[in-house]
């Protein structure tokens, strides 16, 4: 779970950037949105969420606007910047080579 | 709102310290998220009080949120610590070149300190405008240290005139300290360290004006007085300049602290060397210590003015909750 939780925190951005690169979203979305594609493996702590975002939107990956939703209220949604999408490429490029790796070397093992 | 959220969200504004702007839209988004949140949990059962307490959970405790966004926040960029250095360096510049012999350059330095601090406080306050506005207070605090200083030495007769002598102590000084004390106060409710930096020249302005009054006599030669010391003021300037940079470029309050600290020994020392003080160097020592506890002393200030605004804010509660029942 320790580990689990380790991974998480190296791949918050990615995920983020991933997410909101598909469709702009709100902090609330992006939590519900991560718990149902990852089948509820990753649970943000919901602080942490919004520290991650606005930390991105600060270097200039993400920025944020507020739009009204359909029952009339108004939510913070966040969208890729032009850096925000290089980045994310470059983060996907390098998941791609690690998760490789991670699986060349495990299938290795289970056939030793 | 509800009292449980209208706490957290309270605690993590106390805890960002963050300027008006950033804090009303984080606080703008967490209350959205709230809002989502408590409503889906409303659905599945939960009464509105017990949603507020499950969601404020979920959400982690708001002391270390607080201090996650202070310190996504508290990094400025290059361009704001040069800002930030600015009104250093044109007092550097001003005493390198000699230029307070030059009346339009001392009045555009002035107009520009003046017009820049007005528009940042009008615009958002951030980081880098608290040097500025630690120069917009220092002739107002210059101008009572010299009266006192007048008074002090029973001269006041002779430079100030028998009629602008009572004006300047009855209305000058009470009502320039009470804005002086306005504004630290206004400044160290949002962050004491802010009103720290905003302080940062004034032990080094204090050391000089004394160590100057005392060899050449400031009163008596007003501007002239500052002839032998044009170098060592120079120096001091540019010190704080690259301290101010330092400090906006800096993420963790901690090291920020200690950057005000250090600074403030390092160009005491600087002016120590170049005013030429009779005084021993240990003294020298302890008086630098004394004045960095005095720049660091907001701290005291902030623990009274967020203690009284807080009971202020449980007193309001009380209030409308005994309007609640009475309704």
């Amino acid at each position: 779970m320790r580990y689990g939780r380790e991974l998480l925190k190296g791949s918050t951005d990615h995920l983020l950037l991933s997410l909101i690169g598909q469709e702009p979203m709100y902090g609330y979305q992006l939590i519900k949105e991560i718990g149902k594609r990852s089948d509820g493996y990753f649970e943000f702590k919901e602080g942490t969420l919004y520290t991650a975002l606005h930390r991105l939107e600060k270097v200039g990956l993400i920025e944020s606007k507020w739009e009204r939703i359909p029952n009339g209220q108004e939510r913070r949604y966040y969208y890729l910047t032009k850096m925000g999408q290089r980045v994310l490429n470059e983060k996907r490029d390098e998941w791609r080579g690690f998760s490789a790796a991670v699986n060349l070397v495990t299938e290795t093992t289970n056939v030793g | 709102m509800l009292p449980k959220l209208k706490q957290y969200l309270a605690r993590v504004k106390s805890n960002s310290m963050l300027d008006p702007k950033a804090e009303s839209e984080v606080v703008r988004e967490l209350q959205t998220h709230f809002e989502d949140e408590i409503g889906e949990l409303c659905q599945t059962g939960f009464s509105a009080a017990d949603a507020a307490d499950e969601a404020t959970k979920r959400f982690g405790a708001p002391d270390a949120l607080g201090h996650q966004m202070y310190e996504v926040y508290s990094q400025g960029t290059r361009n704001q610590a040069l800002l930030a250095a600015v009104p250093h360096f044109l007092l550097a510049l001003t005493f390198g070149f000699s230029l307070w012999r030059n009346d339009f350059w001392l009045l555009t330095t002035a107009l520009t300190v003046l017009a820049v601090t007005v528009y940042a406080w009008r615009h958002g306050r951030p980081s880098w405008f608290y040097s500025w506005l630690g120069y917009f207070l220092i002739p107002l605090f210059a101008v009572i240290f010299l009266v006192l200083l007048a008074v002090g030495q029973g001269l006041s007769w002779f430079v100030l005139g028998s009629g602008m002598q009572w004006v300047m102590i009855t209305v000058y000084v009470p009502v320039a300290l009470c804005l002086l004390g306005y504004i630290i106060v206004r400044v160290v409710r949002r962050d004491w360290l802010l009103a720290s930096f905003m302080m940062l020249p004034f032990p080094a302005i204090v050391v000089w004006l004394v160590a100057q009054e005392q060899s050449v006599g400031l009163v008596w030669y007003g501007k002239g007085g500052f002839e032998s010391a044009n170098l060592g003021m120079a120096f001091t300037f540019l010190a704080l300049g690259g301290a101010a940079g330092v400090f906006i470029r800096l993420r963790q309050r901690l090291l920020k602290i200690g950057v005000l600290a250090v600074a403030t020994l390092l160009i005491l020392g600087i002016v120590w060397r170049f005013a030429e003080s009779d005084l021993n160097p240990v003294i020298c020592l302890l008086v630098s210590v004394c004045f960095v506890s005095f720049l660091l002393s907001p701290w005291l200030l902030q623990n009274r003015v967020v203690h009284r605004g807080s009971e202020m804010e449980a007193w309001e509660e009380a209030c409308l909750e005994q309007a609640a029942k009475r309704t």
